[in-house]
This record gives C-alpha cells, structure tokens and sequence, in this order.
C-alpha cells in the first residue's frame, strides 16, 4: 500500500470509529466500512449526523461548512474525501 | 477545589427535614392553593459542593428575552412534571422523598442558581452551594384520588411566574396517600430546564427515591458552560451561527405573517389543538419512505403551509433545537434550547431532483400527472409535490440544527441591523417546537395503508384549549404525543390568524401529510387550497 492509500485507510477507520460512536454503537465499524452504502439507509439518524459534526469538528479542529447542497454526509467515503480534501490526517492533525 | 470541578464527593446528603407547619392555604414561594385541602410545609436542607458568578449562558440570555417580552404572562415558560411513586416498587415514604429532592438539589447546580439584576450591567447567574428548599406536601383521601391532586398542585404551582433573582428555580411538591408518597410535583423556571433537562430530573429524582444514587454527576454545569461560551472558541462558533442566520434573513421574507386580516380576540392569542392517530401514523410512513426525520416531516409541512398561505415562495421557520448533540451536553440540567433558522425555498428546491443519494424520495408513488394548478399568482412556478420538499428540507434542517449555538444579544443586534437596512421589522414570527424526547418506532409497520389511515382518521379531534393575551410570537406551533396520536397545537395571534385559519391550517397539514403517506403527495399549487378547504365537516 501506497503512503496515500495507508494515510485514507487510516482515515477511512478512524472516521467509522467517529460514525459508530455517534450512533451509540447501533452503527458498526464494520457496516460502515462495506462498500458505498449510505449514512441514512445505515440507520444514522439527524441527530446522530449532528453528534458526527461535532465530533469531527472536535477531533480535527476544522469546521464543517453546511452551506450549499452539501454532499459529504450521504457516506462514509463521502465523508472521508472531504476530510481529505481539508488536509485532515488521521492522527488527528491538519496538515494544512 | 478548582471552580469548574464537581465530585461525587460533593454530592453528600444533607436532607434536613426542619419544620413542620401545617396550613390550610398559602405556600410561601409559590401561588395559592384554592379549596379546602390541607397543605403542609418542609423546608428540606441541602448542601452542594461551590458557589459561584457567571454571565447567562446563551440559552439562559435567550429564554431570559423571552421571558422579559411575555412578562407578566411568563408563567407560560414553567415546565412542569409529575412523577408517580405508587405505581409499582415498595412504597416510599415522605422523608425518603425529602432527602431524594435534597440530592437533587445538590447534584444539579441549575437548580441551585438564580438570576442576578444588577443595576448597571448584564444579567448574570449566581449558584449558591446551601440553602432550603420548602416543599408543599398535600395528603389525598386515598390512591385513586392522589392523581387528580397531584394534577392539581401541578396545575398551581406552575400558574405564578418565578421571582428569578430571589426564589430556588424548582417548586416541588409530594402528595401522599396514608403513610406512603404517591406523587412529586416539580414545576421549572425555564431559566433552569428545557424539556429535555425536565425528564433528566424526573428520571434523577425516580432513581434517587428508589436506589439513593442517581449515579455519575453531569458532566458539565451551566456555570461552565457558560465561561466556555463567552471564551474565545465559543464565540468564533456562535459567529458563525449568526452568519447562517444573516444569509437566511436575507434569502427570505422580512416576517412570515407581514398583514394582519382581523380584529384582535380578547384575550388575543389562540391555542387550536388537533389530536390525531392519523398524523402519526402518517409523518412516520413519510419519514420513512423519504429517510428524514419526522421532525422534518413536520417541520416542512409547516414552512410550506405558512408560505402557501402568506403567498410566499421562502419560508422562514424558528424550530427550537436541543443543542444537546454533543456528548458532555447530553445530561446538563440547563435550558439549552434556542431558535434555529430553517429557510426552505418552494420554488427553487421542490422541483429539483435532488442527484441519486440516501434521501431520494423513494416512497409511495407519486400521483399519475400533474394536477391543474390552482392557486393565486403567488403559486405559480411552483413545481412538484410536498415531498419533493423533503431531501432540500432535510438539508435545510440539519443547517438550522447546527446554527442554533449563539449569543443572543448579538442575535438581536443582527436583527436590529437588518430591521434599519430593511426598513421593516425582520423577524418571522413564526416558530416550531417538536416537544417530543424520541421519535418512537411505527407501531404495527413501517408504512401505513391508505385505508388505515383514512380509519384512523376518524379520531382526529380538535379544540381550542387556551388563550393568552400576550405571546411573543404570530405562529407557534407545537407538536407532542398523545397514546398513539401526534397532537399539534398552534398557539398565534388572531390579528394575522384568526381562529378558524388556526383550525384549517391544522386540519390542512394533516391532510398534506396523511395524503402523502397514502400515496398522493398535494403539489405545492394546491396548498392554499388546502389550507381553504381540509377543515371543512370535520369536527
């Protein structure tokens, strides 16, 4: 595996692990690491969407822009990429 | 100890029964019981950990505003529970009962905190460590009259206002039946409790009664609260909640209700109430199909009932929003809530499909073919149905969700500002509250057939329960639940709407909503007509 691939794969788990907890636990690592199936259809509420952006928000000290027809919450490779895109490591650092 | 920390060791009991003083009527700190009951008096002694200054946290400055707009009617802003104890489990007795609510006390800094007026500056809060807190006790002839008392003492401790800077922000009240306690009565000051802190009290004082622990002490209080919010980080995210804000106002009407169209009632704000299985069962079969909340449901049926009715093509909706998502907030007795903004645009997100994703309207198939339009000019260009709304809705939602965290007095500044620039008063007047902890899973199914719904529908029952005379606010709409039923109530000012628009604007956002669940979806042209026609011989 390539640098960048280990450093999104690294993300990509360390995100799930955010999802999971937002969700108390309902939604597991595991469902959400399987391949392109949505947030909502998961059985992630609103409420638990919201729990996710603070808890983003939190752990990598960036602030996650609602405005405009954002996409970003529709999954969890969504999510990633658009972490991704703000320089967001998964050790919890921006590289930016 | 470090201000800002709280142990379990400071939450030792400290309950003190001190005196007791019989009366036939007069609680002193509290209205005036009626009738010939007799009430008896305890002042329970309590003793927490610290005291201590801070300014108001956000959601104490927002319902301190409304507080000073509804004044003198602002016992409309108690919060009142009932927690019966003689419905299972041994029973308890009243000292048993006292200490629990002194253990409440001292494990809860909100209600140990009141308001401080000072002369020349802000209001602030002032959490005192000890102190007394009297408790009205009233004996009931037996178990199935204890109830109806409790109702009673609950009805009358929450009819007086608060004295905010002098008075404990909790009435509490024991009813007992022989020797056990069959109720307690606590009613709020909403500077101390939502809603949601409402049932974490319930539910501490439940568990201190039955098990003396009530477990882990809150995670935060709203005393630090309160420094987080006025230090740096806090103040960058309330920034950027008014920045939501700013644009809304800007992409929406200066108010929902701009003109009024009838003579004021006395008193001059109604509550209509419609209670009905049929709703519920239908905002969960939308909810479902579409993958949004039922919140959300509602929530846009609202705005665009309000929209189609005023001839607007944007809605702007204040729903009242927890903010208790993050994880320390989740068991904080304070009043958390404030207004969020929900902008929903009719014209520009009902006919756009929204790209393939988990919220694509997938539910129950659309009507065959567009119905001919029929509504005033305002309408036109309109396109789809009500759950076309639902994935721009959801979005719209969750914005106004995360923009609910501000200060509130650079929230009116923002509106004063817009208000000068404008010309006009900017403000919607229009409010939404979705009283309810959880959205409880479908009974019976996910989705509901048309047939049972039309069934069901014939429960629907609608009144006018209240009036007020002073409301700050033209629509306020509440929604609760009732055994299998959704109740909404709309509490709104009769100059903008009278009481039979109050009436049809609650029989039509059944009708958009059950029609939707069973399959037809009312296209946007046709709300007005709706709001006209969905009340008619019903009772």
């Amino acid at each position: 595996m390539t640098a960048p691939a280990a450093a999104e794969a690294a993300l990509r788990g360390r995100v799930a692990v955010l999802v999971s907890r937002a969700t108390d636990g309902e939604v597991t690592e595991e469902e959400l690491l399987g391949a392109g199936v949505s947030l909502t259809a998961l059985g992630v509420t609103s409420l638990a969407l919201l729990r996710l952006i603070d808890a983003v928000e939190e752990e990598f000290g960036i602030v996650l822009d609602l405005d405009g027809p954002f996409r970003f919450l529709d999954d969890l490779d969504g999510l990633v990429g658009h972490l991704a895109g703000l320089g967001v490591a998964a050790d919890g650092g921006n590289d930016a | 100890m470090p201000e800002g920390t709280v142990t379990a060791a400071g939450l030792r009991a400290a309950a003190v029964p001190a005196d007791t003083e019989p009366e036939k009527a007069g609680v002193p700190g509290g209205p005036v019981p009626s009738g010939a009951c007799s009430y008896t008096r305890r002042d329970v002694a309590f003793q927490g950990e610290r005291s201590g200054r801070a300014p108001l946290t956000w959601g104490q400055r927002a319902i301190w505003h409304a507080i000073r707009r509804t004044a003198p009617n602002d016992h409309y802003f108690n919060i009142g529970r009932v927690l019966p104890l003689a419905d299972r489990g041994r029973p308890v007795t009243v000292p048993e009962a006292l200490r629990a609510l002194a253990h409440l006390m001292e494990r809860h800094e909100s209600l140990r905190t009141r308001l401080l007026l000072p002369q020349d500056g802000e209001p602030a809060q002032s959490l005192t460590d000890a102190g007394t807190l009297t408790v009205t006790i009233t004996r009931a002839a037996g178990l199935p009259e204890a109830a109806a008392e409790a109702d009673a003492l609950l009805g009358r401790l929450s009819s007086t206002r608060f004295d905010y800077p002098a008075e404990w922000p909790v009435r509490a009240a024991l009813v007992t039946a022989g020797d056990r306690v069959t109720h307690a009565v606590l009613v709020l000051c909403h500077l101390a409790a939502d809603g949601h802190a409402a049932e974490i009290l319930v539910r501490d004082l439940r568990l201190l009664v039955r098990r003396g622990s009530a477990g882990r002490p809150p995670a935060t209080t709203p005393l630090d609260l309160a420094r987080d919010q006025h230090a740096a980080a806090g103040r960058r995210r309330g920034a950027a909640a008014l920045a939501h804000w700013d644009a809304g106002y800007r992409a929406a009407p200066p108010t929902m209700f701009p003109d009024p169209r009838a003579e004021p009632r006395t008193p001059r704000f109604w509550t209509g109430r419609l209670v009905s299985p049929a709703l519920a069962r239908a905002v969960g079969t939308v909810a479902a199909a579409h993958r949004v909340s039922g919140s959300t449901v509602l929530l846009t049926a609202s705005a665009a009932l309000v929209a189609a009715g005023e001839g607007h093509r944007t809605a702007a909706v204040l729903p009242i929003v927890g903010n208790r998502t993050a994880g320390a907030l989740r068991d904080l007795v304070s009043t958390l809530s404030q207004d969020g903004l929900f902008i929903l645009d009719l014209a520009e997100t009902a006919g756009l499909a929204e790209s393939p994703g988990a919220r694509e309207p997938s539910g129950p198939a659309e009507p065959p073919g567009p119905r001919e339009p029929s509504g005033p000019a305002e309408t036109a260009g309109l396109a789809g149905t009500f759950t076309g709304l639902l994935p721009a809705a959801y979005r719209a939602a969750l914005r106004a969700y995360r923009a609910a965290v501000y200060d509130p007095v650079e929230w009116d500044a923002l509106g004063e500002r817009l208000s000068a620039e404008y010309g006009t008063d900017v403000h919607p007047y229009c409010c939404f509250n979705d009283m309810r902890l959880v959205e409880r899973a479908l009974p019976g199914g996910p989705s509901a057939a048309a047939g049972e719904l039309a069934e069901a529908r014939r429960r629907t029952t609608f009144g006018f329960p209240a009036t007020q005379d002073r409301v700050a606010c033209r629509y306020c709409l509440h929604v609760t639940e009732e055994g299998d039923a959704l109740a909404v109530s709309l509490t709104a000012d009769t100059a903008y709407l009278p009481p039979e628009a109050i009436r049809a604007h609650l029989y039509a956002m059944e009708e958009l909503i059950v029609a939707s669940a069973a399959g037809a979806p009312p296209p946007l042209t046709e709300l007005r007509t709706l709001l006209e026609t969905a009340g008619g011989g019903r009772p």
